[in-house]
């Protein structure tokens, strides 16, 4: 099996500020990969490099499509944006910045549909409601405003938002921070499933070693800016190796 | 087959003062298909390790594991990922899971990685469930909240829904009466008699006489301590 | 094209015309500015250009967009139309009209036919518009995604990469709301299969007319400092859905002078007690087709 995203030497500084360094991941497909480390330490900086959102200033980024490997920080900035909006997803933080509020919770789920050329007003309403099924939204909220829902249903539209064009890698930052603990569990669980069910590659950062626990197959454990350990993901966790890894599974992670 | 050749194992508490720890040394262990393996030894004296190092759990200093012949090698993730996914099963002390998933769900999991018709799947799980004496009634209900004896149970459900080659069982028997015992055992002798190599930690005599398993005393295999 | 490449050569100065404003009142050198705009807007269907909009004697918002334009591309010989939601006889039609004749002392006229540019606010005229004719359109917003994208340099880019998604957002939105697509004016248009554009607050009714049309489309956003076009004979498409077509259809009534109905009419209130009546909203057609009955 070949990796559908590999990253190699990935540098990003911001000014002599490091934001980033020398970092590497290999995401086979339907594998999870989770990034660790405190605030500060560069996780999102390295997810946001790695997705398109923030240029890098050295490294190398593969990305296999099934036909070809797509070098992604060379190509050209029309196939990267087209990439963006149909082989990868971003799901933000906060679902505010992944939304458009002043569109319905149905027209942010076509936005992606359309924008690959679906001209079936029929079938595109079928496929939001297949969506919104799957992330657990009420279908009578279908024509709401996103500004109506809570906070885990706004978080849940917009995994529908950015799924529904089934993308084959997912990027993730935080996508349960700032949500109740009883919330978090629904929509790690529904992660979860959707991960096994699509076959879903996804890379998700988050300072919550339990969340990274549940849903991770292999993790990246950062700090200020370098990865300082990485592997399989519960192995990491259990058997921590670096000095560092050990300090912080014994005073956050206690499962 | 499970081969474990010249392990050495240590942790090193980098935040203790560096403290080294050594767990074996020149430790070897090998189960054959077909035969069931119960370590012994005090507790403490590193039982799970030796589970955890053949899942991939714990990493080791030297040494060589195989699994079918395949290396456990954690420079390569995805080996050990794909031999959990195809090869290695695991019945943990403790059940881990995340709230609200439904019990039946948790038990379907590990069988719809190979197999995605989910009406087959779900059956297969309603029959080890009403085999594992689980009611009905709880299978839409996490199992964070049943008592000690169910979940671990619903673990056992978990590990043995599917018949992997090898199988890695950690005191599964541990909180269950005598009925629910002697269950669980009957379902381990069956995965032997299929050809699994297996490798378990029971505690009580009359499980590892049960399943006739062939019991090391770790003390008297491995170097250290 | 040859009324638009011709001004290059040409004086444009006469005597008659009031001595006080260059021909047409912009200056030579503006002019050339906006002509070199109007060509790069012909050669690229649909794409907006920015140019610097320059003063007018009149107030943003009443088509200084549009009179930039027909003031660069006026010669001597032109004779203007000048329209105002299809009617040449409201004040706005008129002033326009005066201000041509003062600053380049040039024909005008009202028919159609016998234009050579026509000048327009909201409407494409009924009768049909031939080649080396221009029609001019006054635009106030130019960007079609400004609505849902309000940065300028994304909209740019969301051009350039047809990233054009989001148009049909706004369509899917009006048929969920509505049942069927509501946006009935400045509907929006791709052109020559490439840019998305807005045809300017034209009825829907008149999409159809920009498609394949013989004369030069050229459009003026003054405050907005763009300028857009279609040259002749090029493909202008009303976006929609396969299950929801374009529909350009108007409302199904005669119009109570000349008994058109086939023309797009405005809706008149006739009497105290609120009784409607239509009619034709291109006041030339309907005085046409009155002379010729
Ligand atoms: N836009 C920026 N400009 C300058 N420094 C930044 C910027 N974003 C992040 N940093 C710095 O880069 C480092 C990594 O930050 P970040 O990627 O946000 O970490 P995390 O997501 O792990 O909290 C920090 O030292 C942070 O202060
Ligand atoms: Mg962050
Ligand atoms: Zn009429």
């Amino acid at each position: 099996m070949q990796p559908i995203l590999s990253v190699h030497n990935l540098n990003k500084y911001y000014g002599n500020q490091v934001g980033c360094k020398n970092m590497n991941l290999t995401l086979y497909p339907g594998e999870v990969v989770g990034v660790v480390g405190e605030s500060g330490s560069g996780k999102t900086t390295f997810i946001n490099s790695i997705s398109g959102n923030l240029i890098p200033d050295s490294g190398k980024i593969l990305i296999e499509t099934g036909n070809e490997t797509i070098d992604f920080l060379e190509i050209s900035e029309s196939l990267k944006r087209l990439l963006i909006r149909t082989e990868l997803a971003f799901v933000h933080q906060n679902p505010r910045d992944g939304l458009r509020l002043d569109v319905s919770a149905g027209g942010n789920i076509s936005e992606r549909l359309m924008s690959i050329g679906q001209r079936n007003y029929g079938n595109i309403r079928q496929t939001i409601f297949k969506w919104l099924d799957k992330v657990e939204i009420d279908k009578s909220r279908v024509d709401d405003f996103p500004r109506t829902f809570s906070g885990g249903m706004l978080q849940r539209l917009q995994i529908a938002k950015n799924l529904v064009t089934s993308p084959k890698i997912i990027f993730m930052d935080e996508p349960t921070g700032g949500l109740d603990v009883s919330v978090q569990a629904k929509i790690l669980d529904l992660l979860r499933k959707l991960v096994r069910e699509l076959n879903l590659s996804v890379v998700i950062v988050s300072h919550d070693l339990a969340v990274i626990r549940l849903l991770a197959d292999k993790i990246i454990v950062m700090k200020n800016g370098e990865a300082v350990e990485s592997g399989l993901c519960d192995q990491v966790l259990d058997d921590p190796q670096h000095s560092y890894t050990q300090l912080l599974v014994s005073s956050v992670l206690q499962v | 087959m499970i081969e474990l050749n010249k392990i050495t194992k240590k942790f090193t508490l980098h935040n203790q003062g560096k403290t080294n720890i050594l767990v074996f040394n020149n430790l070897n262990l090998k189960i054959n298909p077909g035969e069931i393996v119960a370590l012994t030894g005090p507790s403490g004296v590193g039982k799970s390790s030796i589970l955890k190092m053949i899942y991939g759990n714990y990493v080791f200093q030297s040494g060589q594991i195989k699994i079918n012949n395949h290396n456990i090698d954690h420079t390569y993730p995805r080996n050990i990922i794909e031999l959990r996914k195809n090869i290695i099963g695991y019945v943990s002390q403790f059940l881990r899971v995340i709230p609200r998933v439904p019990t039946i769900e948790i038990v379907m999991e590990p069988l719809l990685e190979i197999n995605s018709d989910q009406d087959e799947v779900r059956e297969k799980a309603e029959k080890i469930l009403l085999k594992l004496n689980i009611d009905k009634n709880l299978w839409n209900l996490s199992p964070l909240t049943f008592s000690g004896g169910e979940q671990q149970r619903v673990n056992v459900a978990r590990g043995l829904i599917r018949n992997y080659p090898c199988l890695l069982l950690d005191e599964p028997t541990a909180s269950l009466d005598s009925v629910n015992k002697d269950i669980v055992l009957n379902l381990i002798n069956e995965k032997k008699d299929s050809g699994s190599s297996i490798i378990g930690i029971f505690h009580d005599e009359y499980s590892r006489k049960y399943l006739n398993a062939r019991e090391i005393d770790i003390t008297k295999i491995s170097d250290a301590k | 094209m040859n009324n638009v490449l011709k001004f290059k050569n040409k004086k444009n100065t006469v005597a008659a015309q009031d001595e006080i404003y260059n021909f047409a009142y912009l200056d030579e050198n503006t002019k050339r500015m906006i002509r070199r705009a109007l060509i790069k807007a012909l050669c690229i269907p649909g794409y907006q250009v920015p140019f610097s909009s320059r003063e007018m004697p009149m107030p943003y918002g009443w088509g200084t967009g549009g009179v930039q334009v027909t003031s660069s591309c006026l010669t001597t010989d032109d004779v203007i139309k000048v329209i105002d939601q299809g009617a040449d006889d409201t004040t706005n039609a008129v002033s326009i009209r005066n201000f041509f004749k003062k600053t380049a002392n040039i024909k005008t006229t009202e028919k159609t036919s016998q234009a050579s540019i026509i000048q327009t606010r909201h409407r494409i005229p009924e009768e049909k518009l031939k080649e080396k004719q221009i029609l001019v359109y006054q635009v106030p917003i130019p960007e079609p995604l400004a609505f849902l994208e309000p940065r300028y340099q994304e909209t740019k880019k969301m051009h350039a990469l047809s990233e054009y998604g989001i148009m049909h957002v706004k369509l899917y939105e009006d048929i969920t709301k509505n049942g069927h697509i509501e946006t009935a004016y400045a509907y929006p248009v791709k052109t020559n299969d490439r840019y998305i554009m807005d045809p300017s607050p034209i009825p829907k009714f008149d999409n159809p007319k920009m498609n394949n049309n013989p004369a030069i489309q050229l459009f003026g956003a003054g405050r907005e400092q763009r300028i857009y076009a279609i040259p002749p004979y090029t493909e202008v498409t009303s976006l929609d859905f396969e299950d929801y077509p374009f529909d350009p259809s108007k409302a199904p009534h005669k119009c109570s002078i000349c008994g058109s109905n086939e023309s797009f009419l405005d809706e008149i209130i006739t009497d105290d007690d609120g009784n409607r009546s239509f009619i034709c909203s291109d006041t030339n057609y309907c005085n046409q087709r009155m002379e010729n009955n």
